[in-house]
């Protein structure tokens, strides 16, 4: 237990000054984790998070998550996924909306997560991308791929390892390249017991600093938890619910960027069994 | 009685131990930790350690049997310091023959992680009761012959390879490679026994011409024949080998550790002449040596002619050249040109608790070495000829351990290395290293411990120390202070500096495995800015913080996540900052002869300065260790695969990708890009 208590305070607090606030793909639904630390957040897959979380659970099961940034609908994100588990491994797909009519983005993926043994679990997605930078230009598009590994070390605790377009894939553009973010992140999870839960990342894109998160779940009743984290320097506290009506689960997060305003992000899911 | 129930009570603890040993695959978290850390004390990711690896694969394919073994066989476990080395043969003096190896626990000084480390390449068993005669049927029938062959290839086009027109080329000739851009080279090995070995190396760089006007056939070529325990004769080699004695202060060609996170390991090993088999071009020697023993006297003597590479001007070079690659004319005009004869002989004396030596080298150059005249370079070796000689010792006595070596020119000029380990406790071991090599001395073939890659104008004092707390913890830690009584190349003016390294060791099971380790080191150093038309001497500090974490879901695969942070200041400008994430995955397939390793690693270090130094996992017997600097992501692929029973093919992909880079390396060296890939290949077949 002192073990995996350490790996969680290490990963939440090495190196904190290198941190910035992220840059990641305006089409990247964020995901509902506390502090959106979903690197080992086994709980739930959001779209563009680790896929191997898919492979976490073995039930039918879709969702649909709202993103608005800064209380700007010009800013907001709209994604809606699924995770269709089979007998060799279980699919997820996913496809995201960003943007208004003069700039918007669109993403969508395929992913493949295959549990092996049970305590390490794979997977790997694929996305289509496209950026509508101007009317005249039209879209450009591209293909980015996702790789993720959970690993568990032992009941109550999980190892994430996720990276978001590895191969540095860019869009070419008449005079330049629009760069997409390529990030690597750790994770860990730890459950102190049935309720409560301890989250903590390292998010590193390649051209910003080191970025970690760290957070807790607190089940408080069958039907109800909560979650409380932060992230970044400045630091960005993060609260959220969920609510749990049979096989409906319904997500709210919000938290404040100290210079820009409030975020919130808003989920919905069903579970089939 | 208590020792069988000691040994039964183990057989339980250690009996996952079992499978691991099963496995028999070389632990490369060892060689990681010995070859990172060379590379960053001598600041290059491009040095040869072949013969580390080549012991520990053989040892790994044949474990030594330790009711059979002696100090230099163990000493080739360069992982085993010197106290256990000596409290495993007192061991054995004791308690001949051990029964099995779980009694490695009874042995003091040998920890959990120590075993885990050994057992790859160690056996217990009964010893035969006569060794197999040496006969040539025998030879043809027990012998190992061994077969490798390798090609590499840099997928990207370098500028060296790039067309050049004809009337450029005239102008210019040294503007283009003079060969394909492939490397290959072709190794067999012959070994029965260890009593034994032959061998025959040849290599081709990339760049190298292998068929045309200026070279026909490999551009290398080394071979080797060595006998071992053949009557009087210990040691008789022919063709290329290499030589250490004593502490390395006037001759070793074999590697030194030097500092590293394995603190207590700095005497100097192997001892004597050995094979050499390296593609190593430039360390070695070639000719013929042999030891004789006379009860506790042993003698060697060795006579080496070769002809090495050096920028002549008539009869005069003012370097030579060590990196073996021959690419261009200006290459070929430098291959070959100066003579050098080495003789040397070493005699030594061998008491229950002592160990007395004495080394005397004389090498001929045919042309005189002229180094240019710089005031850092004042004291450097130069003229036609050298002579050196040294007395070294090895004493034990209780919990003290003595060794060093103390040598002399003959232009008189002395340096010597001390140093005292003391074991207090079963828990704590400590280490002091004293040297001192004036500025004068400057020995061709010194390797001795030392701050500088060069053992001269140094004086030092080390202190090291290993501490297990805990069950399952160790503490290893060392502080280096240095001072460089003359000039240096980059430092004008004498200087002084220190290194400092701790590291905490944590396996709470037998499948995971961490540790975190800090190193800072501070020296002065040139300094240039802007505002400045001369440079200025001012401290340069480095620092490092490494975690790993190493942990086995299965036998079968193993992850790994390491973190590096590293910082950089030099004078009163503003710290510069590193930062390294990896994940490695390793696996190995039930049911088909394949594994497999990779690892994606994101790196984002402002400068040269912040560079990291990650070891890679490799195709058998390489390594690489890229330093890593900019911002980029690097992934690579090492693939086995039995093709045969005797015949295996390993394959590695690495690519690097930068951002915010057009082109990566520079003169002949430049890729048009940001992406560089690498490609190697090696067929290995025993029979």
């Amino acid at each position: 237990m002192k073990l995996q208590l350490f790996f969680t305070l290490f990963f939440s607090v090495f190196c904190q000054h290198f941190c910035l606030t992220q840059q990641q793909p305006s089409a990247q639904a964020w995901s509902n984790a506390p502090a959106q630390a979903s690197t080992a957040y086994t709980k739930q897959w959001t779209a563009y998070c680790n896929p191997a979380i898919i492979s976490t659970v073995d039930t039918y099961k879709i969702a649909a998550n709202y993103v608005n940034r800064f209380q700007l609908k010009k800013l907001s994100t709209t994604s809606i996924s699924s995770s269709i588990p089979t007998k060799i491994a279980t699919i997820g797909l996913a496809l995201s909306h960003f943007g208004y009519s003069q700039y918007n983005e669109i993403q969508g993926g395929v992913a493949v997560a295959r549990n092996f043994t049970d305590r390490f679990h794979v997977g790997m997605q694929f996305n289509y991308y496209a950026v509508l930078l101007s009317p005249t230009e039209g879209y450009k598009n591209t293909v980015i791929a996702q790789i993720g590994i959970i690993s568990k070390i032992s009941d109550a605790f999980f190892i994430g390892f996720h990276t978001y377009n590895p191969a540095q894939t860019n869009i070419e553009l008449n005079l330049t390249e629009k760069r997409i973010p390529s990030i690597f992140s750790l994770g860990t999870s730890y459950h102190f017991s049935d309720k409560l839960l301890w989250l903590g990342q390292l998010d590193k894109e390649i051209d910003f600093p080191l970025q970690w998160r760290t957070g807790f779940e607190y089940l408080m009743v069958k039907e109800f938890s909560l979650k409380i984290g932060g992230y970044g320097n400045p630091f960005v506290p993060n609260l959220g619910v969920s609510v749990f009506i049979k096989q409906l689960q319904i997500d709210l997060n919000f938290e404040r960027n100290p210079t820009l305003g409030i975020n919130s992000i808003c989920g919905l899911s069903y579970t089939f069994r | 009685m208590k020792r069988i129930f000691h040994i039964l009570f183990l057989f339980a603890l250690f009996s996952v131990s079992i499978v691991a040993q099963q496995e028999k695959q070389v632990p490369t978290e060892l060689l990681e930790a010995i070859f990172e850390q060379i590379a960053e004390n001598r600041e290059t990711e491009d040095f040869d350690q072949t013969e580390i690896l080549d012991d520990l694969y053989h040892y790994a394919q044949y474990p030594i049997n330790l009711n059979a073994t002696n100090k230099k066989e163990l000493e080739k476990l360069h992982f085993l310091n010197d106290t256990q080395i000596e409290n495993l043969l007192y061991y054995l003096y004791m308690y001949f023959p051990m029964e099995n190896i779980f009694e490695l626990q009874l042995i003091e000084g040998f920890y959990k992680q120590d075993i885990r480390n050994l057992l790859p390449f160690v056996t217990v068993e009964r010893i035969a009761d006569k060794p197999t005669p040496i006969k040539f049927k025998n030879m043809l029938k027990h012998g190992k012959h061994e077969l490798l062959t390798r090609l590499d290839k840099g997928l990207e086009t370098k500028e060296g390879y790039k067309f050049v027109p004809d009337e450029e080329l005239v102008e210019n000739p040294n503007k283009q490679y003079i060969g394909n851009p492939f490397y290959y080279s072709l190794k067999y090995r012959y070994r029965y026994s260890n009593r034994i070995l032959a061998g025959v190396t040849t290599e081709k760089d990339a760049g190298e011409q292998s068929w045309g006007a200026y070279n026909k056939g490999f551009d290398f070529y080394s071979g080797y024949v060595q006998l071992n325990d053949f009557g009087r004769f210990k040691t008789l080699v022919v063709g290329d080998f290499s030589a250490s004695f004593g502490q390395g202060l006037v001759m070793s060609t074999t590697y030194g550790f030097g500092k590293s996170s394995l603190v207590l390991n700095l005497e100097a090993r192997n001892e004597g002449l050995r094979k050499c088999g390296s593609t190593n071009e430039t360390n070695f020697f070639r000719g013929i040596g042999s030891t004789v023993k006379f009860g506790r006297i042993e003698l060697t003597s060795f006579y080496s002619n070769k002809i090495i590479d050096g920028d002549t001007v008539g009869n005069f070079f003012s370097s030579i050249k060590t990196d073996g690659l021959h690419r261009t004319i200006n290459d070929l005009s430098k291959k070959n040109t100066v003579n050098i004869q080495v003789v040397g002989t070493h005699v030594s004396m061998r008491f229950e608790k002592v160990k007395v030596g004495i080394t005397l080298t004389n090498l001929q150059l045919n042309k005189t070495l002229s180094t240019t005249p710089y005031p850092y370079n004042y004291y450097y070796f130069s003229g036609n000829q050298q002579t050196a000689g040294s007395v070294d010792y090895k004493i034990r006595w209780r919990k003290f351990s003595f060794f060093g070596e103390t040598a002399i020119t003959n232009k008189f000029a002395p340096a010597t290395i001390n140093s005292l380990g003391f074991n207090p406790s079963s828990t704590v071991s400590l280490m002091l290293l004293q040297r001192y090599y004036s500025p004068t001395y400057d020995v061709l073939f010194a390797n001795a411990f030392g701050e500088s890659s060069r053992n001269n104008n140094e004086e030092g004092l080390y202190l090291g120390t290993e501490i297990h707390p805990y069950k399952s913890w160790k503490i290893s830690a060392y502080a280096d202070c240095f001072s460089f009584p003359w000039l240096k190349y980059g430092i004008d003016k004498p200087s002084v500096g220190y290194d400092l390294l701790i590291q905490a060791d944590y396996s709470p099971k037998e499948e995971t495995r961490m540790y975190v380790r800090y190193r800072f080191k501070q020296k002065e150093n040139n300094i240039t800015n802007d505002s400045t038309t001369t440079p200025f001497i001012s401290n340069y500090n480095r620092g490092s913080l490494r975690y790993v974490l190493q942990y086995a879901i299965s036998d079968k695969l193993k992850l790994q996540n390491t973190l590096e942070g590293t910082y950089s200041q030099k004078a009163s400008d503003k710290p510069t900052y590193g930062i390294l994430l990896a994940q490695d995955l390793s696996y190995s397939f039930t049911k088909l002869p394949l594994s497999f390793n990779l690892r994606y690693e994101l790196f984002d270090a402002m400068n040269y300065e912040n560079r990291i130094y990650t070891y890679e996992k490799d195709i058998l017997y390489a390594f690489s260790i890229p330093a890593l600097y900019g911002k980029g992501s690097r992934y690579y692929l090492n693939i086995k695969y039995n093709l045969w029973k005797n015949l295996s093919l390993y394959v590695k992909i690495g690519q690097t990708t930068y951002i915010h880079k057009e082109i990566i390396g520079s003169g002949l060296e430049e890729i048009d890009g940001n992406r560089k890939t690498d490609v190697r290949v090696l067929l290995k077949c025993t029979f």
